[in-house]
């Protein structure tokens, strides 16, 4: 190998990681004090979800690198390298983006000659919120009735100012009508929450990404524990037979009385911010 | 008594279009409450960004690709009970047909298996197509001309997931309930490395150990029980190609494509002519069968109206059991229904209605006696 093949090998190695400083980071930190209130708000569904973590931390998500199909870095825990991820497909939908990304890692060269690559399923939900701040998922949200429909006040249908015709008939039944109010008054794709997991090969790990049930906006990483994996049952045939090991059978014991030790899910508004 | 046994749904005439053989698999989602809204999306993507392009079958995800919340509470608790119970809901919006769901994934929160109750169980997706017993020939039950095989079209076209957090660390659980749809089982005790020899799922001793967490476009993985089903084309593996290509086309064409209902008619409603708001009259009904689905009797109801140009939709009431007082149940805008009854039987009246209000309920009423 001559000296200028060398330099240039060099450079290809640096190359991405020169890039990867430049990027956006898609996990953003949250302030201990507010974080330590996200957890006591969706508390006790949280306990219940970080049943099988190693380690947590609460964080908000960038949802612009998805929407505008950038590469980006994750950051998943202090003194862990950033990951940098770059689109491999994507499904741009209504109120949903499922964005598959290609994890740039370096595989055994057995796994690269054949072509192989180590990808994660990012999928991010909007949000819309109403008056109350309260967060609804935008794809239950949808228009039944053209928006340019609005009501006067003998809830008669009016067609808003500056459309033309109609793009349909309006809502017409009390309950149709009840609907469209409440859809109007909405603030539509207010945020994006997000569902991944990073499944890391080398070493064996995986990181799991969700929202906070109660306030979507931010979300809980938290590595996954292969010891506290809960052997719950995926599904059964007819006549299966379900022979499960003794240590299965402990953890799924433990597991059951965990859950049964938490208080009951408390009913509290989806909210976009804690009140 | 649940106000849910009596199903009165909105059916515009819909025809079935002739069609070629479809090559496209739709998937709806149907969410109850208590599901996990953002897990039940990520369950569908996971099923639709996995699905490979080389099969010749294509996925489409039904409604805007986002699963559609029906605001209802499953019956049960079991995995069988709250499927029963989530397909009769689909079948009483009609959710089939209106959305051409060639397959149905479910999306509810805990179930316990049906023979433990003790036990948790994540999902299931009854199979009751192509499971002839280990030996026979892999051949399908009834194909036709185009070797499309619609045996199960009607029975074994839907899964049922659990979406909260307890099962979210089995990342593949929708692609594992979506295998059993096309005939993929679990290892099977008798020596046999599948269940279901006709649908040609074979299941394969995982050969390759990362196939799940590195994909190509050389070896792609869809994960059944503990070992994975393969759809590679290398040389020497059973032939899993088979069912990717021709048990999916079968279930592409579970549904055929139906023409839209027609248009509503224009707004504002024409000029009066000459008649007024009218009170509906002689209520028909019509047995259409017992127990279809399971637990209901079917009928068909119409009515008359002599002014129908000033009617813009019908609203419903329905007294059940028969004596405890009429209440509004649903509306449709055109002079006729369908409706299940279950349980107790239940009389029906209808009353016109318009942007000025509505007439009075109509004299007369049908009965509806449940017989199954």
């Amino acid at each position: 190998m001559t000296k200028s093949t060398n330099a240039t090998f060099a450079i290809l190695l640096l190359a991405p990681l020169v890039h990867a400083q430049e990027l956006p980071e898609l996990l953003q930190p949250v302030d201990e004090g507010k974080a330590q209130r996200l957890v006591q708000y969706n508390s006790p569904w949280l306990q219940a979800e970080l049943y099988s973590a190693k380690r947590s931390r609460i964080v908000m998500v960038n949802s612009n690198p998805l929407i505008k199909d950038d590469d980006f870095t994750v950051t998943l825990f202090n003194g862990t390298a950033p990951l940098q991820l770059t689109q491999d497909s994507i499904q741009r939908r209504a109120d949903t983006i499922a964005w598959n990304a290609v994890v740039l890692v370096d595989l055994p060269e057995v796994l690269r000659r054949a072509g192989a690559k180590q990808t994660v399923l990012l999928t991010a939900v909007a949000w819309d919120t109403d008056e109350a701040g309260r967060a609804l998922v935008s794809f239950d949200n949808r228009f039944q009735f053209s928006p340019n429909w609005t009501f006067d006040f003998f809830d008669r249908p009016v067609l808003a100012e500056g459309q033309g015709l109609a793009t349909g008939p309006p809502p017409q039944t009390p309950k149709e009508i009840a609907r469209h109010k409440e859809l109007l008054s909405l603030n539509k794709h207010v945020f994006y929450s997000v569902n991944a997991d990073f499944e890391m090969l080398f070493p064996r790990v995986t990181y799991r990404l969700v929202p906070l049930k109660y306030t979507p906006k931010y979300h809980v990483l938290f590595e996954v524990d292969p010891e506290k994996i809960v052997p719950i049952l995926t599904d059964r045939s007819p006549g299966e037979v379900v022979e499960r090991t003794p240590a299965d059978q402990v953890k799924l014991s433990n597991y059951e009385s965990f859950i049964r030790s938490l208080p009951p899910d408390r009913d509290v508004l989806v909210v976009e911010e804690l009140p | 008594m649940k106000r849910l046994t009596l199903l009165l749904a909105l059916f515009t005439s819909y025809s079935v279009t002739a069609n070629a053989v479809e090559t496209n698999i739709t998937i709806l989602g149907v969410r109850f409450n208590n599901s996990n809204a953002p897990r039940a999306q990520v369950l569908m993507d996971r099923v639709a960004t996995s699905w490979p392009t080389s099969t010749g079958t294509t996925i489409t995800l039904a409604n805007g690709g986002s699963p559609l919340y029906v605001p209802t509470t499953l019956s049960g608790s079991t995995e069988v009970e709250k499927m029963d119970s989530a397909k009769l809901i689909a079948y009483g919006l009609n959710l089939r047909n209106v959305h051409a769901a060639d397959v149905i994934f479910f999306f509810t929160d805990a179930m316990v298996a049906q023979d433990n109750p003790n036990q948790g169980i994540c999902g299931w997706a009854p199979q009751d197509n192509w499971t002839a017993s280990g030996g026979t020939p892999p051949v399908f039950d009834d194909p036709d001309s185009d070797g499309i095989d619609l045996a199960g079209s009607e029975h074994s076209y839907a899964a049922i997931m659990d979406s909260s957090a307890a099962c979210s660390s089995n990342l593949t659980l929708s692609l594992h309930e979506f295998g059993h749809l096309f005939g993929g089982g679990h290892e099977d005790t008798g020596g046999h490395d599948y269940l279901y020899p006709d649908s040609f799922a074979y299941l394969i001793w995982n050969p390759w150990p990362y196939e799940f967490y590195i994909r190509s476009n050389l070896h792609r993985s869809y994960w059944v029980g503990e070992n994975w089903w393969q759809y590679s084309d290398y040389a020497g593996v059973a032939d899993n190609m088979r069912a990717l290509n021709r048990t999916a086309l079968s279930v592409a064409n579970y549904r055929a494509l139906y023409d839209l209902p027609p248009s509503p008619p224009p707004y504002p409603p024409p000029p009066p002519s000459g008649c007024s708001l009218s009170t509906p009259a002689y209520i028909t009904q019509t047995l259409i069968a017992h127990c279809d689905p399971p637990t209901y009797s079917h009928y068909f109801l119409t009515w008359g109206d002599s002014c129908p140009s000033q009617t813009s939709y019908y609203q419903l009431w329905v007294e059940q059991p028969v004596g405890t007082g009429y209440l509004p149940d649903s509306t449709t805008s055109v002079p006729y229904t369908h409706a299940w009854v279950s349980g107790a039987s239940g009389r029906v009246r209808v009353q016109a209605c318009n942007g000025g209000g509505c007439s009075a309920l109509s004299p007369d009423n049908v009965l509806l006696v449940p017989g199954c």
